[in-house]
């Protein structure tokens, strides 16, 4: 199995510079249509789903490597490496910017900068550090992803495997957006939300954007000031707009932040 | 049209309505409710304009809407049938259903977020209770299985360990031999080395049932042979033990095989003596080997009843013997290992039976 076709990898965009847009838990490469546009012309753009997530193979979904945000992370270094890829710049939402500074740190040379939306390094209060939420809330978060299937239903996955050439099936799975296979979820949102990425912050050399909404419930404000307390190399912009989703509640505000930082 | 006793505005009609109704701003602030909602909230119309949407659910369904549904409605414009969570004024929880869809109100840009709620209570417990239920089974299952592998466990090293005190009364009894004169100690010496032959022969038996149950399955050391002699050694050696009974054989083999010489001789001598042992004692046992282009295969035939219809189906499954003969016959294990040989040489073993005769067709591909 290939790299490209396992994280269901997109190439697309006329510059030569290349950008790299990592969606985050919930979701799949569809959040950044609204983002991507901005970039097209000056930089190559690489958009990909985690596997588990939106059209990558399931059946590479390998529980023990994808039990902690490394295996992702090694996933982007794969994708990266398999492009020949240099001077990235990364865009990591939410969790997918923790996996972005995980990637730096192991190989920091592939990287120029990091763009960090949404970012949370713990999710879980723990002494003076507010992350958010408690223990016992982010266990209740896991025990709600078991009652909603995400959009895929148990009779859909034998047909996407058995049919995974047929091109107005997959053409049709493209018009559902951040399908996630229910099972995979569950580990997802626990390699997600339990982890606690903090001590790794200070390493991470690269240049990073970080982006924070002024109303987030899923990483506050003080979140943001935390890691840029903490990462020697960073840059804070507190964001007008509201929410978990910049790039998709308000796009041009997230592209001009970004733009600036470039 | 019929007049609908709902009063003239929307407003009444959606207050009048079993489900919840709520309009938000594109940003998630509540811009009205329905009654419904007011009502299993616990709080007022005034109290929940300007909340935010969030602010209403426990906090499961809060991450879940703020990572999954917020982005549905951006990308996608609606979401169906989400299981969420009501946080009441009391502090307690109310499952409900959700759809949400956004529309662009009278200005054409703003959106609205339009969420119909519906109570899932009673839904939930019993969606809960199909969960607990697969857990249970997946529990069962889980511990059978640990059981299954530790009987067969059992069952192989049971196997392996009665081999050493059989190998010492086999060689025991060969020593004795040289020695007895009499004939009634020869007599009973024969007794003792037959049992212990045949105990040798269900030891293995059962040594390759736990081989090819734990996963092994029967492992394979093939060489390219001529099959003839192969049947020739096992009939002289089984007529030896049945000196009464004809075997005619019809052998037209010239093809070499690849196969394990051990192990086809093993179901050879399976069937034969299967076949000699059930058949009618008057016709003779007939063996048919022929290999055609691309196959070998052996046909072992008796005379005789027909196996009975309750049994034929189940005739290669382990522990298989007709229920009402003595144990006489072993553990019923042959013609299991002997369909297993088949099936490690890439072959099939099948039968027929009929009133006149029983035949069991072996068939494998010359080249393994």
């Amino acid at each position: 199995m290939s790299v490209l076709k396992r994280n269901n990898v997109h190439v697309k965009g006329t510059g030569t510079s290349p950008m790299m847009f990592a969606h985050g838990f919930g979701c799949d490469q569809n959040m950044w249509r609204l983002v991507v546009p901005a970039f097209e012309q000056s930089h190559q753009i690489i958009l990909f789903d985690h596997v588990g997530a939106g059209l990558s193979d399931l059946t590479a979904y390998n529980p023990s490597k994808y039990e902690e945000l490394d295996g992702y992370a090694m996933d982007i270094l794969e994708i990266a490496n398999t492009l020949q890829l240099k001077d990235v710049i990364f865009v990591g939402h939410s969790v997918s910017a923790i996996m972005g500074i995980l990637a730096a740190a192991k190989s920091p040379e592939l990287f120029r900068a990091l763009v960090l939306v949404s970012p949370s390094p713990c999710y879980i209060n723990d002494g003076d550090y507010i992350g958010g939420f408690s223990r016992i809330e982010i266990g209740e978060l896991l025990t709600s992803l078991d009652t909603n299937h995400m959009g895929w239903s148990m009779t859909m996955a034998p047909l996407i495997m058995a049919n995974a050439d047929r091109a107005e099936l997959s053409e049709e799975l493209t018009n559902s957006f951040c399908r996630t296979d229910p099972t995979i979820a569950k580990q997802f949102a626990r390699a997600t939300f339990l982890t606690d990425s903090r001590s790794i912050l200070p390493d991470c050399k690269t240049p990073a954007l970080i982006l924070q909404c002024s109303d987030d419930i899923i990483a506050p404000v003080s979140v943001g000031e935390f890691m840029h307390k903490e990462m020697p190399n960073s840059e804070l912009v507190i964001l007008e707009a509201t929410g978990h989703c910049p790039h998709l509640s308000a796009p041009e505000e997230t592209i001009t932040a970004i733009q600036n930082f470039l | 049209m019929m007049k609908l006793p709902f009063g003239d505005s929307l407003e009444e009609f959606l207050d009048h309505s079993l489900s919840g109704h709520v309009f938000t701003s594109s940003r998630g602030e509540i811009i009205n409710v329905n009654a419904k909602v007011v009502e299993w909230l616990g709080l007022s119309r005034e109290q929940l304009i300007g909340k935010k949407i969030t602010s209403l659910l426990a906090v499961g369904s809060r991450i879940f809407y703020e990572t999954h549904l917020s982005p549905l409605l951006k990308l996608k414009g609606y979401f169906e049938e989400i299981s969420a969570e009501l946080l009441l004024a009391d502090g307690s929880k109310m499952q409900v259903l959700i759809n949400g869809y956004t529309r662009n109100d009278d200005t054409g840009n703003e959106v609205v977020v339009c969420l119909n709620i519906y109570r899932a209570t009673d839904r939930r417990v019993y969606e809960d209770n199909l969960r607990n239920a697969i857990t249970n089974a997946e529990n069962i299952i889980k511990t059978e299985r640990e059981l299954a592998i530790l009987r067969e466990q059992f069952i192989a090293v049971l196997g392996h360990d009665l081999r050493n005190p059989l190998g010492a009364i086999k060689t025991g009894s060969a020593l004795l031999a040289r020695s007895l004169s009499s004939d009634r100690d020869k007599s009973i010496l024969g007794t003792i080395t037959k049992s212990t032959l045949r105990m040798e022969e269900m030891i293995t038996n059962v040594m390759d049932f736990a081989r090819v149950r734990l996963g092994g399955g029967i492992l394979l050391n093939r060489n390219e042979v001529l099959v003839e002699p192969i049947i020739m050694h096992i009939v002289n050696e089984l007529t030896i033990s049945f000196p009464q009974r004809t075997v005619v054989c019809a052998i037209n083999t010239e093809k070499a095989v690849s196969c394990d010489v051990n192990r086809l001789s093993q179901m050879l001598s399976n069937l034969l003596a299967n076949a000699l042992t059930h058949g009618a004692a008057d016709k003779p046992v007939r063996i048919i080997a022929n290999t055609t282009e691309d196959y070998l295969e052996i046909d072992v035939i008796n005379g005789g009843r027909a196996i009975p219809q309750e049994i034929i189906g189940s005739l290669f499954e382990p522990f298989t013997r007709e229920a009402n003969t003595p144990s006489q016959q072993g553990l019923g294990l042959g013609l299991y290992i002997a369909a297993q040989i088949a099936s490690a040489h890439g072959g099939l073993l099948e039968v027929s039976s009929d009133a006149d005769e029983t035949c069991f067709s072996f068939r494998m591909p010359l080249v393994g």
